[in-house]
C-alpha cells in the first residue's frame, strides 16, 4: 500500500534471514510470534491516537540495516570515557550495538547472589529464569516497536537480584550505538524477587556521526517488599532516533522509584507503562527533558492501578528552546477495585525561545469512587518579576536565565538516590543551558 | 456508611419527574432520508432556493460521511432510515394572547414549571417556545423591535432576513464539520435566530425552551446568533421532554458571532430524557456549539447537563481576533446508565486572547463521565492565556469519570495551565456537617452545591433556580 509497509517487509525480510544455530532456542518461538506481530501491525502513524503528535515516518521511511554482531566496531575503554559516570562505585555492563561488551564491562563490587550478564547465557535450555520471564511484562500485541524488538532480540542485558538481597552499590548498564544507518535493538530485563533492593542506570550514548535508530525494550518486575531505583539517562547524538518501552510489573508493597533524563535524540519516544498488581504499592515515575534544535521529544506514560490502597507520583519538567517540540502524554487508569488509590500526576514545561512547541494530553480514567486522583498540566516562560529580581541585583540576563532554569528542575534532579548520576545530570543541563547562550 | 448510601441510593433512583407525553396531533413527514425528504422540509419552509441548494449540498456530504466513534459512549446503530425528519404541531398558528394557545400545551408547560402566563408579568424574559419543531409562541417581539433585536424562529428569519442568514449560517459550523453537523445542515427543521444591531445591549435576557415531542422524531434544531459590533446579548436554553422507551436523536447545530466589541452570554439547562434506571430509553443528545470571537469580544458558554442518555457535546470558542475571551463553565451529572463525554475546544489565534475553562463532572449508579477538551495555542497566538480545571465527583463503586485534555502550544509566549481532580465527597466533610447538626442529606446538598457553586454562579437568574430544581432532583440525592 505505502512505503510504511514496505519497509516493514524490509525488516520482517530481514527477520528470516538473521538467525542461524539460534533457531532452535525455545525463545525463537516468541521471537517468530513477534515478526508476525510486527507484519501485522506495521508501523505505527499519526492516525493512532496515541501517535498523534509524534510522525515516525522518518523511521519508517529510513534504510536502516540491523546491527549484527560481526559488524560491531571495535570500541576502547578510552572511547567510552566520557560515558562513565565520575566517582561511581558499583558495577558497570557495557553493550556496542546491542552486542554484550566484555572488554569495556566492570562487573564488580556488588554481591556475588546478584546476576549481572548478557541474556544470550540464558537462552539454551527449556527452563530459567529468561525463557520463564522474557517478553511477559513487555508484551508485544499491540505495540509494534516492541514486537520489532523482540523479533531480534538476541543478547540484551539480565539483571537478577535474588531474594532478600539488598545491594547499596549500583549497576550502570551502558548502551552505545557505534554503527551508523543501523537499527539496534537493546534489551533489558531487571527482575528484582520478593525483600530486595537495588539501584539500577540504563545510559545510551552514540559513538557515530551518522543517523541511526535505537529500538530498546526495558522489562522489569519488582518483588513483594522490594525497592527499586531506576535511572534512565539518554544523551544520544542529535542524529539518533530514540524509541524506548519501559514496562514494569510491582508487587504487593513493592516501592519503585524512577527517573529518565532526555538530552539526546533527535526524534525521541519513551513509552513507560507499569502495572500496580497488588496493594500498598508506591510508584513513582519522574521525567526531566530539555530539547534544542529540532529536536522531538515525546514521553508517554501509562499506569495502570489494578489494586487498592496504591500510590503513584509522575512529575515531568521540560524545557524548551530552539524549534524543538515537546509531546507529554500520560495516562492513569483506576480499576474498579483499585480503592483508596491516591494518584498524582504533573506535567510542567518551560518554552524558552520562540519557536518552540509543546502538546500535552494528560488523561484521567477512572472507574473506583473512594480515589484521590489530580492531574495538573502547565505551560509557560520564566517569571518576569523573578528575572527582574536577578537583574536589580547586577547578574546579567544569561546567567539569571540558567539559575531560574535550574531552580524550574531542580526538584527531579535532587531526589535522584546516587550521586554521581546527580552529578552528570546536573552537568548536562547547566551544559545544555551554556552552550545554548554561547 | 451503609444506611446513608441506602437513602443516597433511593433518592438517586426518584423516576424521572417530567415523563409525560401531550396528546397533539403531528403533522409528520414518513420516515426515511433521502434527497426528496430534503427538499420536502425546505418546501413545507416556502425556503429560498440558495437554502434548498445548501440542504441539499450538506446532504450529499453527509452520505460520505462516517459516524464518529472515538468518543467514549457506547450505544446500538442508530437507523437514520427509520427516523421521521419532520414533525410540526397541526395547527402552527400565530397567536395574538396566550388564551388562543391549545390549553393542552399550555397544561404541558405548566406540568413543566415554565411559566409562560407569568411571562408578561415576570419582567424581561421573551420566550420563543419551540414545540416540536414549529414555533408556536413569540412574546416581546415588539420590544425588542424596537430597539432593531431580531429574536423569531430560523425559518421566519429566512423570509425576512434572507441576507443575514444567508451570510452567517454555516460560517462558524461548516456543513461538512462533522457527521451530525452535516445531518443537521440538511434537515433542521427549525430553532432560533438572534441579531443584535451595533451598539445595542439587549435588555433582557432571550430564551427558548426546547421539547421533544412528538414519537420517533429525530429534533435537528438550528440555532445563529449573530452580534453585531459593540453589543451585548444573553440567550438561555433549557430542555425537558417526556418519557419515551425508544432512543430519540437530537443533534443541533448552536453557532455564536460575535464581533467586534460584542459578547454573547449563552446559557444551557438540559434535563432530557435519561432513560430509565436501566438503562432502557432516553434521548441520544450529539450537539455541535461552536462560537467565533472577533476584536475584543467575549463569548460565554454556561451548561448544566444532567439528562440524555448519552451526550455529546462541546461548546467551543474560536478566539479569532485580538483580545477576545472565551469561558466554558459546566455541571454534568450522569446517573444511572447515561453516558456522557462533554467538554470544550478553545483555539487561541489573535493575540492576548484569553480562555478560561471551569468543568465540574459527577456520575453516579452505573454511568460513565467524560471531560474532552482542547486548548490550542496557534502561532500567531501572543500572550495567549488560558486556565482549566476539570473536577470529577463519583459516587458508587460502578461508575466511572475520565478526563482527556488536549493542550497545544505553538507561541512560546502562550501561558496555559491545567488541573484537574477526581475524588468523592470526604467523610470527614460529612462528618463536619453531621456534628453541627445537619443530617447527612443535607450536608451532601450542602457539599454538592458547594461544589458547583462556581458555575451556578455564572447562570443568569432566572437559569439559577431552574439549576437549583435539577440539582435536587437528579443530584443533591445522589452524591455521597
Amino acid at each position: 500500500m505505502n512505503l510504511n509497509d514496505k519497509n516493514t517487509e524490509k525488516y520482517i525480510k530481514a527477520f528470516e534471514t538473521y538467525f542461524n544455530g539460534s533457531v532452535s532456542q525455545p525463545f525463537h518461538k516468541v521471537r517468530q510470534q513477534a515478526a508476525s506481530n510486527f507484519e501485522k501491525l506495521g508501523f505505527p502513524t499519526t492516525k493512532k491516537e496515541e501517535w498523534r503528535f509524534t510522525n515516525i515516518a522518518s523511521i519508517a521511511k529510513a534504510d536502516f540495516k540491523i546491527a549484527e554482531k560481526k559488524n560491531a566496531p571495535t570500541v576502547s575503554l578510552e572511547d567510552i570515557e566520557p560515558f562513565l559516570l565520575a566517582n561511581w562505585q558499583g558495577a558497570r555492563i557495557v553493550f556496542i550495538d546491542g552486542f554484550y561488551s566484555e572488554h569495556l564491562s566492570d562487573i564488580k563490587n556488588i554481591s556475588d547472589k546478584i546476576t549481572l550478564e548478557p541474556l544470550s547465557s540464558h537462552f539454551e535450555g527449556k527452563a530459567g529464569l529468561v525463557n520463564k520471564n522474557l517478553s511477559k511484562i513487555a508484551t508485544f500485541d499491540d505495540e509494534a516497536f516492541t514486537a520489532l524488538n523482540t523479533a531480534f532480540t538476541t543478547e540484551g542485558c539480565l539483571v537478577h537480584i535474588p531474594a532478600k538481597v539488598v545491594e547499596n552499590n549500583g549497576i550502570h548498564i551502558i548502551h552505545i550505538a557505534a554503527s551508523g544507518r543501523t537499527l539496534t535493538n537493546p534489551r533489558n530485563m531487571i527482575l528484582c524477587e520478593d525483600n530486595s533492593q537495588a539501584l539500577v542506570i540504563e545510559s545510551y550514548h552514540t559513538l557515530c556521526t551518522d543517523d541511526v535508530f535505537v529500538n530498546s525494550v526495558t522489562e522489569i518486575s519488582v518483588g513483594e517488599n522490594t525497592r527499586l531505583y531506576h535511572y534512565k539517562l539518554q544523551d544520544e547524538s542529535l542524529k539518533s532516533n530514540h524509541i524506548s518501552n519501559v514496562a514494569i510489573n510491582q508487587k504487593s508493597n513493592s516501592n519503585y522509584i524512577s527517573a529518565s533524563f532526555i538530552f539526546g535524540g533527535k526524534l525521541v519516544r519513551n513509552n513507560i507503562s507499569t502495572k500496580l498488581d497488588g496493594e500498598g504499592i508506591s510508584s513513582t515515575l519522574n521525567g526531566l527533558y530539555i530539547s534544542r534544535e529540532d529536536q522531538h521529544i515525546d514521553n508517554n506514560t501509562f499506569i495502570d492501578h489494578a489494586k487498592p490502597h496504591c500510590e503513584s507520583h509522575e512529575l515531568y519538567r521540560g524545557i524548551l528552546m530552539d524549534k524543538s517540540k515537546g509531546v507529554f502524554s500520560g495516562k492513569i487508569l483506576v480499576r474498579q477495585d483499585a480503592q483508596k488509590t491516591d494518584a498524582k500526576q504533573s506535567n510542567n514545561c518551560l518554552l524558552l525561545y520562540e519557536d518552540a512547541q509543546i502538546d500535552a494530553k494528560p488523561q484521567l480514567e477512572i472507574y473506583a469512587d473512594d480515589v484521590k486522583c489530580t492531574h495538573g498540566a502547565t505551560v509557560g516562560q520564566l517569571d518576569e518579576s523573578a528575572m527582574f529580581y536577578f537583574r536589580a541585583r547586577g547578574i546579567p540576563k544569561e546567567k539569571a536565565l540558567s539559575m531560574l532554569t535550574y531552580a524550574f528542575a531542580e526538584e527531579i534532579i535532587t531526589g535522584i538516590k546516587d550521586d554521581s548520576l546527580r552529578d552528570r545530570v546536573e552537568y548536562l543541563l547547566l551544559d545544555r543551558l551554556k552552550s545554548h547562550q554561547a | 456508611m451503609s444506611s446513608e448510601t441506602e437513602e443516597l441510593e433511593s433518592l438517586a433512583n426518584q423516576e424521572y419527574k417530567y415523563g409525560f407525553v401531550t396528546d397533539i396531533e403531528a403533522d409528520a413527514l414518513p420516515p426515511g432520508l433521502d434527497e426528496g425528504t430534503v427538499r420536502a422540509i425546505s418546501a413545507i419552509k416556502k425556503e429560498p432556493a440558495f437554502m434548498t441548494e445548501w440542504r441539499l449540498k450538506s446532504y450529499k456530504k453527509w452520505l460520505k460521511m462516517e459516524e464518529p466513534k472515538w468518543p467514549k459512549v457506547e450505544y446500538p446503530e442508530i437507523d437514520f432510515q427509520d427516523m421521521v425528519y419532520y414533525s410540526a404541531p397541526k395547527t402552527t398558528p400565530k397567536y395574538e394572547s396566550l388564551d388562543e394557545v391549545d390549553p393542552e400545551l399550555l397544561k404541558t408547560y405548566k406540568k413543566l414549571g415554565i411559566p409562560l402566563e407569568e411571562q408578561k408579568i415576570l419582567a424581561g424574559v421573551a420566550v420563543d417556545a419551540v414545540f416540536d419543531s414549529v414555533s408556536v409562541a413569540t412574546t416581546f417581539k415588539e420590544k425588542l423591535s424596537e430597539l432593531g433585536i431580531i429574536f423569531c424562529p430560523i425559518s421566519e428569519a429566512l423570509q425576512n432576513h434572507p441576507d443575514l442568514v444567508k451570510k452567517y449560517l454555516g460560517s462558524v459550523v461548516p456543513a461538512t464539520d462533522n457527521f451530525y453537523a452535516a445531518l443537521n445542515s440538511a434537515v433542521f427543521s427549525d430553532g432560533s435566530f438572534v441579531y443584535v444591531p451595533k451598539g445595542v445591549r439587549c435588555p433582557m435576557e432571550l430564551s427558548t425552551y426546547f421539547r421533544i415531542n412528538a414519537q420517533n422524531t429525530g429534533q435537528f434544531e438550528r440555532t445563529l446568533i449573530v452580534a453585531d459590533e459593540g453589543s451585548y446579548v444573553s440567550y438561555l436554553e433549557g430542555c425537558t421532554a417526556p418519557q419515551r422507551d425508544e432512543n430519540q436523536l437530537h443533534a443541533a447545530v448552536v453557532e455564536l458571532i460575535a464581533l467586534k466589541d460584542a459578547e454573547i452570554k449563552y446559557s444551557t439547562v438540559q434535563n432530557w430524557y435519561p432513560g430509565d434506571e436501566n438503562g432502557k430509553g432516553g434521548i441520544y443528545n450529539f450537539v455541535t456549539k461552536r462560537g467565533i470571537c472577533h476584536e475584543n469580544a467575549k463569548i460565554s458558554w454556561t451548561q448544566v447537563e444532567t439528562g440524555s442518555a448519552i451526550t455529546w457535546k462541546y461548546p467551543s470558542v474560536i478566539l479569532k481576533g485580538d483580545n477576545s475571551i472565551g469561558e466554558f463553565y459546566s455541571v454534568a451529572m450522569t446517573n444511572n446508565y447515561q453516558q456522557a463525554d462533554t467538554g470544550t475546544k478553545m483555539i487561541h489565534i489573535g493575540k492576548n486572547t484569553k480562555s478560561n475553562i471551569v468543568s465540574k463532572g459527577i456520575s453516579a449508579g452505573k454511568s460513565n463521565n467524560s471531560y474532552r477538551g482542547l486548548v490550542k495555542v496557534m502561532k500567531s497566538a501572543e500572550n495567549a492565556r488560558n486556565f482549566s480545571q476539570c473536577d470529577s465527583l463519583l459516587i458508587g463503586d460502578k461508575c466511572g469519570a475520565h478526563t482527556f485534555p488536549y493542550i497545544e502550544v505553538n507561541n512560546t509566549s502562550g501561558k496555559v495551565e491545567h488541573e484537574a481532580t477526581t475524588s468523592k465527597i470526604g467523610e470527614d466533610q460529612i462528618f463536619y456537617c453531621n456534628q453541627r447538626g445537619l443530617d447527612t442529606e443535607q450536608a451532601v446538598s450542602l457539599i454538592v452545591n458547594g461544589y458547583c457553586k462556581e458555575v451556578f454562579r455564572e447562570l443568569p437568574m432566572e437559569f439559577a433556580i431552574e439549576a437549583q430544581n435539577l440539582l435536587s432532583i437528579s443530584l443533591e440525592g445522589s452524591v455521597g
